[in-house]
């Protein structure tokens, strides 16, 4: 029974720590659980939680993506900077475009030339930023578009868009990974590239599709960033990859590849917004919020390594020992 | 990919052609290479004063990359030195070395800061084996956070720096700003402790395949722990050189330099995976960086632009490293 | 199963080698449907070359391939499995964080809706495959959380599932327990009654004579013979693996034995070995003979202290060493040339004097730091001394056959000048030439008076180079000869879990005594 109890708390620890967070910012703030606070909860959280829902993808195929932030600047930039020539929609689908195409590189890099995915995204990141410091001459746009400015915070039934398009995206991709034949792939190609290649699973598409993803909803994310702070700004997105990696291993994917969750990043991405709009409520200052993420995310490494390896008593190998 | 795609066959014997001694030093052959063309393209690139300038501006650079050259031959990344960097730096300035006790603890503090970050590091890492890109990069975290805490998050100046002191970052000794022979120093050292020590030796075996390594007897958490604690001092020195020259510091100073110094390790020939790399190649690495930035910027090339290049250049560095890899095994 | 029915896979005249070795020398071999054909033979005979060309993973040099009536070329294992042939490793192919129906229909899930996955659809495949195999197991669970067999069975499953109707398993039964391969003999029953053409890889006889129809011999890269199981015997078997004249390179010397310098208690690792007790003698060559599975590198492994141990005690020169790492035992005196000599060996990227000295380097640094002359000076001495054919010290280790590779490692550890040393597989793939070298240098080293262990699967060997040879079957020890009461059979006999009365009570170094 207790044994019971040991797994549950175990498996859910995210959860359980989100919980916790959540009572104790009510208990400590009275600000905290009002509509407006919450609302404000979910639009911070929707951007990077956008991005988080792609990098979900890319690390379940042991890869990962730094670029993403460069990307968050690019496409604000695109959607903000080519306003006044061709309208708010015209510019934002080509602010995708460009993510998707970044995304696609960025696969290509590591299925065709084969290289880390660390150093190409990596090379990709500091491009990226060039071509956006580029553009811009290094200076920020201001937005031109009332509507556009508008855009992140309509509420849809209440709520800001920008969250329900997290929401929706993310149950979309929920629904693929999870139940979807196709879905079902990433795990495979993630845990054991060789055996799916040999069920004749597509590994090439696969990365491809995780990386395009990826860039893509970077590109998104920075659309929506540009929408809330009614600027294409080149310098935005510095920290974004690592509180997206960060968001995306407190829930539970694993750096190694082959399983993971997106509801598992829901509640990383959850847990991080609650842990910084509650210190904002009580007044703790912006650097200890640094200092906790980075104990957060060692802490969530320990306790992987111990979870893993007390997982493994069954070998996979039957090694042909003398 | 595995055992039961490949041949177990044994490999013949194969001279070394000069194809694999150009392909070993490659990273040189280029830099004289770069350095000839832009001479030639401009007049001012080869002057005495640009040179110096050069070599001055990628010192820091430098110490840094070499520091972080021994955890990567020992398999490991270190993500962390920038941000160690920076806490080194505001350590110095906000112990307000102006005298010469404080100037002393100053950079005792500073260095012992840098070693500290290290034996973190390298515990997780090392020891209890967690994956060093996420680790270092939470770790990343915490410094910045301390260093943002410890400055109570605002700009931080010294006035009246202890005069030895300053001239560690702004003094010459002849024509030679004293933080190239911080560089200079460094590296032969690195280099010394690389290729004379038992460590050394140790380190490339660790990195090129810790299980012959542990049956060999090397205790390989602490050769590993070793590398993280020297590449943290590493850092930590570039901070004091920095605090040194301009006396002040942001907080957040620091962070985001990781990725250039990665960039001139693995460019030096440094390898992803161990075992491979040396103090050489790394110093190779930073001055073709500090050579293609100087020259793009008398070009009149613009910063963003140069992001651009670097990038291109880095994936194209590595690539061509995959394909000749591949090529030989 | 009468002659006269045509194979469904047939290989004709292969023949593939690689540099230094014949590793199959024009090899007929064939099976048919509703068989179970056992391929036996010694470490080295080609068994898994040829299963390896059959699986698509290699190609041969001559030969061809008969699939189902056709000549067929399989230029990658894809090819291979999408024709049918399905093959079980050693290393399975399996997605550990899946369920195992998930893994069953791997790449080939059935679809519903929308492209989801339909869920009741794959639980019955799953359930199917598992009933025809008469595996008990619930399909929704994690592979990661099976046992090694459970997890083979649901590579079976899958292979099933994906209709191959040829069926190779490498050695699935090495890392069973004996309830675990019941089972697994049953599941392999189960495929011939389907229909299905078995190839079983194994050195365990007695496997072969409880589900085998046909045995087919291999030995140097050559088939010795195809036998009908049910119409001869496991001495016969077992004469056609050995039965080639006893080919001695040099005459064995007797070298003076001395007091025990290492005592091995007890000891038992579960699953691994179990109860293992053995003494070396100073100057004597214990022969540690055994097939593969039967526990002797991972003894070895734990003597040293790289694996774990249950329980068991380890003593050197009289005293006890306690908490068993590579570093205690190195300062004890004892080294391991390990049986992976790639991956545990050596350091592929590093020269040849720096793999050379590296063990010694303790030894020979002063406040850490190296002297370079001393360091040459060893590494010269060894290269010399093992005769190691390479271009100069200073080449990368990697470039080097594997016979210069193998003299490389023993050099390492001759250079720190151990009193005791442990050798794993030594000769493994490397030329005669070669071979008869490395004999003579533990014959040198044993007059001297270091004491050696050696884990070998080559009999002869064993035999010739051995002053006492321990035999080991599934993690005990089944068996102990002189040199002069060993004969090939009995050691197989031993090894394959056979040996009637082979067993001799254990002595302690008295030699001369016949059984």
């Amino acid at each position: 029974m207790l044994n019971r109890w040991r797994q549950i708390i175990l498996e859910q620890r995210v959860l359980l720590v989100l919980l916790v967070l959540f009572v104790a910012a009510t208990l400590l703030s009275e600000d905290f659980l009002t509509g407006r606070n919450l609302q404000n909860v979910l639009t911070q959280v929707a951007t990077d939680g956008i991005i988080a829902v792609g990098m979900t993808f890319v690390i379940i195929t042991a890869g990962v993506d730094l670029s993403v932030g460069s990307v968050v600047a690019l496409a604000s930039v695109i959607a903000v900077g080519l306003q006044p020539h061709t309208g708010s929609v015209a510019s934002s689908s080509l602010a995708l475009l460009a993510g998707l195409v970044i995304g696609l590189m960025n696969g290509l890099l590591v299925t065709k030339v084969g290289v880390n995915p660390f150093i190409s995204t990596l090379g990709m990141l500091t491009f990226v930023r060039g071509l956006a410091l580029g553009v811009t001459d290094t200076r920020p746009i201001s937005g031109t578009d009332p509507a556009f400015a508008e855009l992140a915070t309509t509420p849809v039934l209440g709520i800001p868009l920008a969250a329900v398009v997290f929401l929706v995206l993310l149950l979309v991709c929920h629904y693929i990974l999870r139940s979807t034949t196709w879905g079902r792939g990433f795990f495979a190609v993630g845990s054991n590239l060789e055996a799916s290649w040999l069920s004749g699973l597509k590994v090439d598409t696969y990365l491809l599709a995780a990386y395009a993803l990826t860039s893509f909803t970077a590109a998104l994310g920075g659309i929506l960033l540009a929408s809330r702070i009614n600027t294409g700004s080149p310098v935005v997105g510095e920290d974004t990859p690592l509180v997206v990696i960060t968001a995306v291993l407190l829930g539970g994917t694993s750096f190694t590849g082959g399983a993971g969750s997106l509801v598992g990043t829901l509640q990383g991405i959850l847990v991080l917004g609650i842990l910084s709009n509650g210190m904002n409520l009580i007044g703790v200052p912006d650097f200890y919020q640094t200092i906790v993420r980075g104990i957060l995310l060692v802490l969530v490494m320990l306790f992987d390594r111990y979870y893993v390896t007390h997982k493994n008593r069954f070998r996979l190998q039957i090694t042909g020992e003398a | 990919m595995t055992d039961t795609l490949t041949v177990r066959s044994d490999v013949r014997v194969r001279r070394q052609t000069l194809a694999d001694l150009l392909r070993e030093n490659v990273i040189w052959a280029v830099l004289v290479f770069v350095v000839i063309i832009l001479s030639l393209a401009s007049d001012v690139f080869l002057t005495p004063l640009n040179i110096l300038n050069i070599l001055r501006q990628i010192s820091i650079l430098g110490i840094v990359a070499i520091g972080m050259t021994f955890a990567m031959i020992g398999g490991s990344f270190d993500l962390t030195v920038g941000a160690t960097m920076g806490l080194a730096t505001v350590v110095v300035i906000q112990l307000q070395p102006v005298d010469p006790q404080s100037a002393a603890v100053a950079v005792v503090g500073g260095l012992l800061a840098g070693l500290l970050v290290g034996v973190v590091n390298g515990v997780l890492v090392g020891r209890l084996e967690t994956n060093s890109v996420v680790t270092t990069i939470g770790t990343l975290y915490a410094v910045w956070g301390i260093t943002l805490i410890y400055t109570k998050a605002r700009h931080i100046w010294v006035v009246g720096m202890y005069p030895p002191l300053a001239a560690l970052g702004t003094g010459r000794l002849g024509p030679f700003p004293l933080p190239i022979f911080a560089f200079a120093i460094t590296a032969v050292l690195g280099h010394l402790a690389l290729t004379a020590t038992r460590f050394g030796r140790y380190l490339y075996a660790t990195g090129g395949n810790s299980a012959s390594a542990r049956l060999s007897g090397i205790n390989v958490g602490r050769v590993r722990l070793v590398s993280y604690m020297l590449s943290g001092l590493a850092a930590a020195i570039a901070g004091i050189v920095i605090a040194a020259r301009v006396q002040n510091v942001d907080p957040s100073f620091g962070v985001g330099f990781e990725f250039d110094v990665l960039a001139a390790v693995i460019l030096g020939g440094t390898s992803l995976f161990g075992g491979r790399g040396s103090v050489l190649g790394t110093v190779a690495g930073v001055l073709l960086l500090g050579v293609l930035g100087n020259a793009m910027t008398l070009m009149g090339i613009s910063y963003q632009f140069q992001l651009m290049i670097r990038g291109i250049i880095l994936v194209a560095a590595v690539a061509a490293n995959v394909i000749v890899r591949r090529r030989r095994g | 199963m009468n002659d006269g029915i045509t194979p469904v896979l047939q290989m004709i005249g292969l023949s593939k080698s690689f540099p230094g070795v014949q590793a199959l020398d024009a090899v007929d071999f064939d099976v048919r449907a509703g068989e179970i054909h056992a391929l036996v033979g010694e470490n080295g005979a080609g068994k898994s070359t040829l299963i390896k060309i059959l699986g698509g993973a290699l190609q041969p040099d001559q030969g061809e391939i008969v699939l189902r009536g056709e000549k067929t070329v399989f230029h990658n294992p894809r090819e291979a499995l999408d024709t049918g042939i399905a093959t079980i490793n050693q290393e399975l192919m399996l997605i550990p964080q899946l369920s195992v129906a998930e893994n069953i229909l791997l790449g080939r899930l059935p679809q519903g809706q929308f492209g989801r996955v339909d869920w009741d659809s794959l639980q019955d495949h799953a359930r199917e495959a598992l009933s025809t195999l008469g595996v008990k197991l619930d399909p929704d669970t994690l592979v990661e959380s099976l046992s090694v067999a459970q997890q083979q069975a649901t590579e079976i499953a899958r292979a099933l599932s994906r209709q191959a109707d040829i069926i190779i398993m490498d050695e699935p039964t090495s890392a069973l327990a004996e309830q675990e391969v019941d089972h697994l003999l049953e599941t392999v029953s189960k495929l011939r009654e389907q229909d299905k053409a078995v190839i079983f890889i194994t050195h365990k006889l007695d496997e072969v004579f409880r589900v085998a129809d046909r045995i087919t011999v291999l030995r140097d890269g050559q088939k010795i013979g195809t036998l009908v199981a049910s119409d001869t015997s496991p001495a016969e078997v077992v004469t056609m693996m050995v039965g080639r004249s006893v080919d001695s390179l040099f005459a064995k010397e007797e070298s003076e034995i001395g007091e025990p310098v290492l005592e091995v208690r007890n000891l038992t690792r579960k699953g691994a070995f179990y109860d293992v007790s053995l003494t070396l003698h100073r100057g004597e060559i214990l022969g540690l003979a055994g097939l593969i599975g039967a526990g002797r590198t991972d003894l070895v492994r734990a003597l040293f202290g790289v694996d774990t141990l249950d329980s068991g005690e380890l003593w050197v020169n009289g005293k006890r060493v306690e908490r068993l790492t590579p570093e205690r035992l190195i300062e004890a005196g004892v080294g391991l040339a390990p049986e992976d000599r790639k991956r545990d060996g050596l350091v592929l990227g590093m020269t040849v004097s720096d793999n050379l000295a590296l063990v010694a380097l303790r030894s020979l640094t002063r406040w850490g730091l190296r002297n370079r002359a001393r360091e040459q000076k060893v590494a010269t001495e060894q290269f010399s001394d093992l005769s190691i054919q390479a271009p100069s010290l200073a080449t990368e280790v990697m470039t080097l056959s594997g016979g210069n590779q193998q003299k490389v490692v023993i050099g390492k550890w001759l250079a720190n000048q151990p009193r005791i040393l442990v050798l794993d597989e030594p000769t493994r793939g490397i030329d005669i030439g070669a071979k008869a070298e490395v004999h003579a240098i533990m014959q040198r080293l044993a007059k001297g008076g270091v004491a050696i262990l050696l884990v070998s699967s080559e009999l002869i060997e064993i035999m010739n180079v051995s002053d006492r040879i321990l035999v080991m079957y599934e993690g005990r020890v089944t068996g102990e000869f002189t040199h002069g009461e060993a004969t090939e059979e009995k050691i197989m006999a031993s090894a394959t879990g056979h040996a009637p009365v082979a067993f001799s009570a254990q002595r302690d170094g008295k030699q001369g005594e016949d059984d």
